[in-house]
């Protein structure tokens, strides 16, 4: 742009990297804009629930020449930072047993200091994040690979037993931060043996 | 209005008096063509390297390190290919490259926060972290902000400042620019402004807001695997995890008008830049983000997002104001 304002016949460098920043600043925006999740939606009255889905339609439409950039880096700018608390929750209890023995011996259970074999390795946020399930969606693709790791990591670590119990056992979180109440009921249990993960 | 706040003006900004849509352009490129002391990135810079570069020394010493990349049954990763797909992916035969790319990410983020050969770096990083979430792609928050982090400041010179680079350039009698170009600082600033917006709106439980009675930080520290004291154990300070989430609320949703508090921090702004001068507005948002923060750090076991965040925090001074 020149003091007379018109438009030049080139862009300069700074100009063409002032147009770059609006592009990226508008797509993060389009991105990242407030419409309702499904699970929202289904709360929606009908009119409002059309008007979300056509949004989101054209969020999608708008979005598609910028698809393989968000997929190469693999972000987003829908920021959902605890977005849901409270309600079910789950802990996660892991238990092995030689074949021979009927009961299980629980080895980890999430704020347990009682059990709390491999608590180190299993509390790491990066680990915990692959078993931890998601309210959305339940328990993650890569839950059974979690089970698979971590059995054999006990069944190396302790000859005597031969298999693993791995399971979320269901709980609610009680009002005014009275803590956690188990229900002693268990989802997403998966069982491994030793010649499942060992070779 | 003043800009005079952000950076130093350049001609760009000086050519800018036309007015209309052709105005408000060359206000737009001047705005992104200004100039700083690289103080803000280079702190910047440093702290996100060393941040990562913990993380993964945080996953050699948990043992997780190459298991987290690794497919079944020898890790939890994907077994996808790599980015692009002619680099190595960690596999059934090939398990070892897991290790690899962990180690690559470990280098790299040294090399980042030292500023040692930064732009190299910074390229090997960002190519790994988008790498590392694609064979582990349970990342939390921090991690996707990273990825869009770590290019920016790749980009950005923020290796004109306590770094090995710009002591190398001393030492041959070739220093680098006192001034490096400020839009990766505000492009950074708006991205941390608009996770916490896009935060606070993505919110659709009820315990975050009035009618919910505040009580979601409460339910986050009775859950088992984010609390870090035992649920329950806290239940006199429940008032006070209120309270921390009402102003967690508050601070996330008025994270646009730190673009204001910003803008006027010196002056304009008629009435409403006065009174954030008056009041401090600005310094206040961001002492309520460092509370937040460090109390996440506290009460939750979040691993390096509190940390990772804040590690963003020098982005939001000036470089002039470091001298002080």
């Amino acid at each position: 742009m020149n003091a007379e304002g018109r438009l030049p016949r080139r862009l300069s460098w700074p100009a063409l990297r002032a147009v770059f920043i609006a592009v990226a600043i508008v797509v993060g925006l389009v991105d990242g804009a407030p419409i309702p999740t499904a699970r929202v939606m289904e709360r929606l009255p009908p009119l409002l629930r059309d008007t979300s889905v056509l949004l989101q339609d054209l969020q999608t439409a708008l979005l598609v020449p910028f698809r393989p950039i968000k997929d190469a880096f693999i972000i987003s700018q829908r920021w959902s930072v605890f977005s849901t608390t409270g309600g079910v929750r789950y802990r996660m209890c892991v238990e092995a047993r030689a074949s021979s023995e009927p009961t299980w011996t629980l080895l980890y259970r999430a704020h347990d200091s009682e059990h709390a074999f491999l608590s180190d390795m299993i509390g790491y946020r990066r680990v915990r994040n692959v078993y931890n399930p998601s309210r959305s969606i339940g328990a993650k693709s890569t839950y059974p690979a979690f089970v698979s790791w971590v059995a054999r990591q006990i069944l190396e670590r302790e000859p005597r037993f031969d298999e693993v119990r791995v399971g979320m056992e269901r709980g609610q979180i009680l009002p005014r931060g009275e803590g956690f109440e188990p229900f002693g009921e268990f989802d997403y249990v998966i069982v491994r043996h030793r010649g499942e993960v060992l070779p | 209005m003043s800009t005079g706040a952000l950076s130093t003006e350049t001609s760009a900004a000086r050519d800018s008096a036309a007015t209309g849509w052709p105005g408000a352009f060359a206000r737009w490129v001047a705005l992104w063509d200004r100039y700083e002391t690289p103080t803000s990135l280079a702190l910047t810079r440093v702290l996100v390297g060393t941040i990562l570069f913990v993380d993964m020394l945080l996953a050699w010493q948990k043992e997780v390190a190459a298991a987290l990349l690794a497919p079944p049954p020898a890790g939890m990763g994907t077994g996808v290919q790599a980015f692009p797909g002619f680099l190595p992916a960690p596999s059934l035969e090939h398990s070892q490259v897991a290790l690899l790319w962990w180690a690559l990410v470990l280098v790299s983020s040294l090399m980042f926060a030292l500023g040692a050969f930064y732009k190299l770096g910074g390229a090997l990083l960002t190519l790994s972290l988008i790498n590392f979430a694609r064979f582990d792609p349970n990342g939390d928050a921090i991690d996707t902000l990273y990825r869009v982090v770590v290019p920016v400041l790749t980009l950005s010179g923020a290796n004109a400042r306590f770094s090995v680079d710009a002591w190398m350039r001393q030492k041959v009698g070739r220093p680098l620019p006192a001034l490096v170009p400020a839009w990766p600082r505000y492009l950074l600033m708006l991205q941390l402004m608009w996770m916490y917006f896009s935060a606070a709106h993505c919110r659709d439980d009820v315990a975050w807001w009035p009618h919910g009675g505040f009580a979601a930080i409460g339910h986050v520290m009775g859950d088992p695997h984010f609390a870090r004291f035992a649920p329950g154990s806290l239940v006199s300070l429940y008032p006070l995890t209120q309270l921390a989430t009402a102003i967690s609320m508050m601070f996330e949703m008025s994270a646009p008008l730190m673009i204001f508090f910003t803008w006027f921090r010196v002056e304009g702004g008629g009435t409403f830049g006065a009174i954030a001068r008056r009041w401090r507005l600005r310094w206040v948002w961001l002492a309520m983000g460092t509370a937040l923060h460090l109390g996440i750090a506290l009460t939750m076991t979040l691993g390096m997002f509190p940390y990772g965040v804040l590690a963003l925090y020098p982005l939001f001074l000036h470089p002039d104001e470091y001298r002080r």
